[in-house]
């Protein structure tokens, strides 16, 4: 019998377990915020034992299906992290209907879970196992609102792009099983790096990328992110701003490492594509007149800076800056998000001229919201500056390390660029919610509520301590060490 | 099996000798040794099949059925066939006049009393029907539809055994063999409900797809239970798992192994039927709803196809019902002797055997079908999932506690409770296990009594004494 | 015994005379449907020359003429029943070959560890069972379920 790693996989066991007591609660409480409870009690405890599992040691590569190294836990905290939030913001959403409101919580679990185990895989079958997971809860969650046209379109769009995404990823694994021999990523890695000329190979594994890719919305696989973001209820879109991006960041991580450990031309191609996806993203957002569809192309963008932190990756201290980038981008996203949820509660609506004068309404919410879109482009001195400034040093660390990575450089010049150019359409969102004035039609409805407005002000708050303690850290710890 | 191998090699080689090439000797040989025996059993029994429905179908109701048809209209066609030269009328009257003569008119009697004569007046009317492929179908689709039904039918019969040295291919993966190729008769019905462009047969194909989906996970179940049972997926190897060497061969059977072996035969059978489709379960025929369900549009012998493979599935039915519990192709008394035979007497009485159980088994399934009216589509639905599904899993899970309850007892082997009566221990394990399954079937009953919905005004009628008059 | 071409022909195909004998029957199968039909070709329209018109070949609806193709929208209902036997059938792909390994490993001394492992998964996926069977996903009759 293969060995199975139980002790490694405690936390998806106990995210399962309280799935599975959410199912039982969906079907027995009528109070349907009860299954969000239960999900966000099994969040937190999977979260506790992550710690636990962080705090005792628990690095090193220990493989079997699934791997558990600092990556992985990162990745896994995380997603806890995240999912924790979401299903407390979730039910305060006024997009739900109320019969079904605990189908949709379960299938945010089911997005954490999915998330878990894809950021752990160490073999191809829990890779798509993981991919699977995600997508199908993914589905579920793009399309949830019934006799909606919008999520009607968002949730067939997700589902098409999203097939055809998974069937080349497995036509690519096919391939990889088929010409390594094996199962094992780590092992394939090897014979990727033994039959370095073989162009099938290389084929099978840039096919077998196209799911993270897809997660992650690398361009050209992001076209659907606009329009699944903007006809998902927003609480969802929020989620797949964050579960699978992170996820998928831990896997793109160990596959560098396992598959092009000291490879140029692999992080050549990564940069390439992180600032093609970029500048993409930055360009379409230009022309947006929605938050919701900004947002989605912010997180196309965001995912572009994130390559280059992947292009620098096996470098010492690039962990650190995409971890970082992660957290930060975690709290400022998610914030943004639950505060468009709150203002569109009351509006019906994230289109910015339906926005208008929001701040009159929904100061605290407002105010949130303009918080994590200054943090999102960039401006001192919130999470986002720190992040993108490591994130540049590493960057230009590596373009100076004198390796033959000096296009690294001009990378970093792109970043700089794209830094300036992704401001414009914060700007626009900020101008609708706090210059202009609107109709006071649209003040009536939408309760505040308070678990999303605690969720709002723990991700402004860590915005904003991310954004000033980082630097304070680094600088202490440049002054002591 | 080896023997029949050795001859089976003999055979391509004497082909070969022929001046043949060798792969084709070899696919010559695999004609004569496995497809031809195999039509020469099912295809009489598939065809039979229809007659002896309807006779016992006439039987039910009271009636005599198929008794006109005699042979005298076959002796005219082939006495007018043979003496061209003669005229018509003086023919007629040769061939009345033969079938006047003794042992023909005996013949003549046997045949048209049976119903056989009348199933070749059939065959001869059904291949002189047109055969319509209609305007307006999916040409492609509608004219796949009947080559996959017929091999849908024929294909799992590849691995079922009919004695020792008689199988087609014993697959180390029978079982999911016949799940998978019995899996094109749903792929045959949906093309057939789709293609034919046709509102009925597009309701027909839709239900029976549903249906037999449904009722392919309690049959998988149960065919997964007996595997884990005989520890095989291999049919030949489930047959001699259920060998017992006494003079009472029949207590190896799985059958009557533990009471859980019972209801997963009932489960089986039952959700066999319903995927074949058959009475009561015909709800993608449904003649008195939707014309005729999923073949309306299906005319003359392209519909006979799929009548064809409607018997031949319930012939496979009752073939896999007796491996999985009846000991296959086993005779229930004095096996030992019968092993001890030569090849070639070991089949044929096997294949007898076989063809026996088959046939009860088939038998048992016209009966219900003439005794049962038609359940709702809804009612199948359920049946599948809330009854038929829960009880086979109970079922396997019981059975998987018997096996570990009895090896923790008997510390030596697992199972074979009733064949090692010797020893004490193995006794309480399976009394215990009928005493466990005797219970639960009792609270089934009682709670489906309490709370479940009443019975149909119609199967009340017919299940109950109808009260005498005084 | 046999002629060596014979003999090297068995033994090239060693592993594979099992999925001989299904290709066998299989063309058997499908040549025989084909000799039938053909047969029917022959009788009706060479020997018995019949013929077709256009309301014979068109679609049956009960006499009337057709309205409409029949490739229309299908109750969601079939749809719910295909995802739960998508579920359970890939939970009998994955059970089917485990099984027959349960007897060897109580024998081996861990049964009872592998009899928990299945249990687990069968309870898991009943659980889902009897989700779908709550939210009415098998209760056809419209009046129970929305």
């Amino acid at each position: 019998m293969i060995p199975v790693p139980v002790g490694l996989m405690i936390p998806e066991i106990v995210l399962g377990v309280g799935a599975c007591a959410a199912l039982v609660a969906e079907l027995t409480c009528s109070a349907k915020r009860r299954v969000a409870q239960v999900g966000a009690l099994a969040c937190l405890l999977a979260l506790g034992v992550v710690v636990g599992q962080a705090l005792g040691g628990l690095g090193g590569h220990a493989t079997g299906s699934l791997t558990v190294d600092a990556v992985t836990l990162a990745a896994r905290i995380g997603v806890l992290v995240a999912t924790f939030l979401l299903l407390v913001a979730a039910p305060s959403s006024q997009e739900l209907n109320h019969r079904e409101e605990g189908e949709y919580h379960l299938s945010l679990l089911g997005l954490g879970l999915g998330g878990l185990v894809f950021a752990g895989a160490a073999d191809l079958l829990t890779l798509y196992l993981g991919l699977e997971f995600l997508s199908l809860t993914g589905y579920a969650l793009a399309g949830f609102r019934p006799h909606d046209r919008h999520a009607g379109e968002a949730g067939l769009k997700y589902v098409l792009f999203g097939a055809l995404a998974s069937a080349l990823t497995l036509v690519g694994m096919s391939y990889l099983y088929g010409l390594s021999g094996s199962l094992d990523l780590a092992v394939i890695g090897e014979t990727l790096s033994y039959h370095g000329a073989s162009r099938a190979l290389a084929a099978a594994a840039l096919l077998a990328l196209v799911g993270v890719a897809f997660k992650l919305t690398i361009a050209p696989f992001h076209l659907y992110s606009p329009d699944v973001y903007q006809g998902a209820p927003t609480i969802s879109a929020a989620a797949f701003a964050v579960i699978p991006k992170i996820a998928a960041a831990a896997v793109a991580a160990h596959l560098l490492l396992w598959w092009a450990p000291a490879s140029g031309h692999a992080s050549a191609a990564i940069a390439i594509a992180g600032v093609v996806t970029m500048t993409v993203g930055n360009l379409t957002a230009l022309g947006q007149t929605n938050a919701k569809r900004i947002l989605a192309l912010s997180g196309v963008a965001h995912a572009g800076y994130l390559m280059l932190a992947l292009a620098v990756w096996p470098q010492a201290g690039a962990l650190g800056a995409v971890g970082f980038y992660l957290l930060a981008y975690l709290a400022m996203n998610l914030g943004a998000f639950v505060a468009v949820m709150l203002l569109e509660n009351r509006t019906r609506s994230s289109d910015l001229d339906r926005l208008a004068g929001s701040w009159r309404q929904q100061p605290l919410e407002s105010a949130s919201l303009a918080l994590c879109l200054v943090s999102l482009a960039g401006i001192p001195p919130l999470a986002g500056f720190t992040a993108k400034w490591v994130l540049l040093r590493s960057v230009v660390e590596g373009g100076l390390a004198g390796d033959g990575r000096g296009w690294l450089l001009a990378a970093a010049v792109a970043l700089l660029v794209n830094a300036v150019l992704s401001a414009f359409p914060y700007i626009r969102i900020l101008r609708a919610c706090l210059v202009e004035g609107g109709d006071d039609a649209a003040a009536a409805g939408g309760g505040r509520s308070s678990p999303a407005l605690a969720v709002l002000a723990v991700c402004a708050a860590a915005t904003l301590v991310l954004g000033v303690a980082w630097p304070v850290v680094a600088l202490l710890r440049g002054y002591l060490g | 099996m080896n023997g029949f191998h050795q001859s089976f090699l003999a055979t391509a080689a004497w082909f070969s000798s022929c001046g043949l090439p060798g792969w084709l000797g070899l696919v010559l040989a695999g004609v004569v040794f496995y497809a031809v025996p195999l039509f020469a059993v099912v295809l009489p029994i598939a065809g039979l099949g229809q007659i002896f429905e309807r006779k016992i179908a006439a039987a039910m109701q009271r009636r005599i059925g198929p008794s006109t048809t005699g042979i005298v209209g076959i002796l005219r066609l082939t006495v007018n066939l043979a003496l061209p030269w003669k005229a018509k009328a003086e023919c007629n009257r040769l061939a009345e006049r033969l079938v006047a003569f003794g042992p023909v008119a005996l013949l003549d009697r046997l045949l048209t009393r049976t119903g056989v004569a009348q199933l070749a007046a059939d065959g001869v009317k059904m291949i002189g029907k047109e055969d319509l492929v209609p305007s307006g179908v999916d040409g492609w689709l509608f004219r796949a539809a009947p080559y996959l039904a017929i091999a849908g039918a024929f294909l799992p019969f590849v691995v079922v055994p009919w004695s020792q040295h008689l199988v087609g291919a014993d697959l180390s993966i029978g079982l999911v063999w016949v799940a998978a190729a019995g899996g094109l008769t749903a792929v045959a019905i949906l093309l057939a409900g789709w293609g034919s462009n046709n509102k009925w047969t597009m309701l027909g194909g839709m239900r029976a797809v549903a249906q037999i989906v449904s009722y392919e996970i309690p049959v998988g179940l149960c065919m997964a239970a007996v595997a884990m049972w005989c520890g095989t997926l291999s049919l030949q190897q489930m047959v001699a798992a259920q060998y017992h060497p006494g003079v009472l061969s029949f207590l190896g059977w799985n059958l009557i192994q533990s009471p859980f072996m019972v209801i997963l035969a009932g489960t089986f059978y039952l959700a066999a039927i319903a995927e074949c489709q058959r009475t009561p379960f015909d709800t993608a025929e449904a003649e008195s709803e939707l014309v005729s369900g999923f073949n309306t549009e299906m005319s003359g012998l392209r519909w006979g196809m799929f009548a064809m493979a409607e018997y031949t599935e319930t012939f496979l039915i009752g073939a896999l019902f007796a491996v999985l519990f009846l000991g296959g192709y086993q005779s229930p008394v004095g096996e030992q002797w019968i092993l001890s035979l030569p090849p070639l007497a070991e089949t044929v009485i096997h294949v007898a055997i076989m063809t026996a159980k088959c046939l009860v088994a088939i038998w048992v399934m016209m009966w219900i079908r003439w005794t049962l009216p038609r359940f709702r589509i809804d009612q199948v639905m359920r049946l599948a999932w809330l009854k038929l599904v829960p009880l086979a899993l109970v079922c396997l899970f019981g059975l998987a506690l018997t096996m570990l309850l009895g090896a923790r007892i008997e510390q030596v082997a697992y199972g074979r409770l009733l064949s090692a009566p010797s020893a004490q221990l193995p006794l309480i394990a399976w009394a215990l296990s009928w005493l466990l399954a005797g219970g639960a079937i009792i609270a089934l009953v009682v709670a489906a009594k309490r709370s479940g919905p009443p019975m149909p005004a119609a199967l009340r009628r017919l299940t109950t004494a109808p009260a005498r008059k005084a | 015994m046999a002629d060596p071409a014979i003999l090297a022909a068995s033994t090239a195909t060693a592993g594979y005379s099992d999925y001989l004998a299904i290709a066998v029957v299989g063309a058997l199968a499908i040549g025989m449907v084909a000799g039938i039909l053909w047969a029917v070709w022959f009788v009706t329209r060479v020997v018995g020359r019949i013929t077709t018109t256009p309301s014979k070949t068109s679609t049956y609806e009960c006499g009337e003429t057709p309205v409409g193709p029949a490739w229309q929208r299908f109750n969601l209902r079939f749809y719910l029943v295909a995802i739960v036997f998508l579920i359970f059938d890939v939970e009998l792909v994955l059970v089917l070959p485990t099984l027959p390994l349960f007897a060897p490993a109580i024998a081996a001394g861990h049964g009872v560890a592998v009899f928990l492992k299945i249990f687990l998964f069968v309870a898991t996926l009943l659980l889902g069972l009897v989700y779908a069977a709550a939210k009415g996903d098998f209760a056809w009759d419209k009046s129970k379920h929305g």
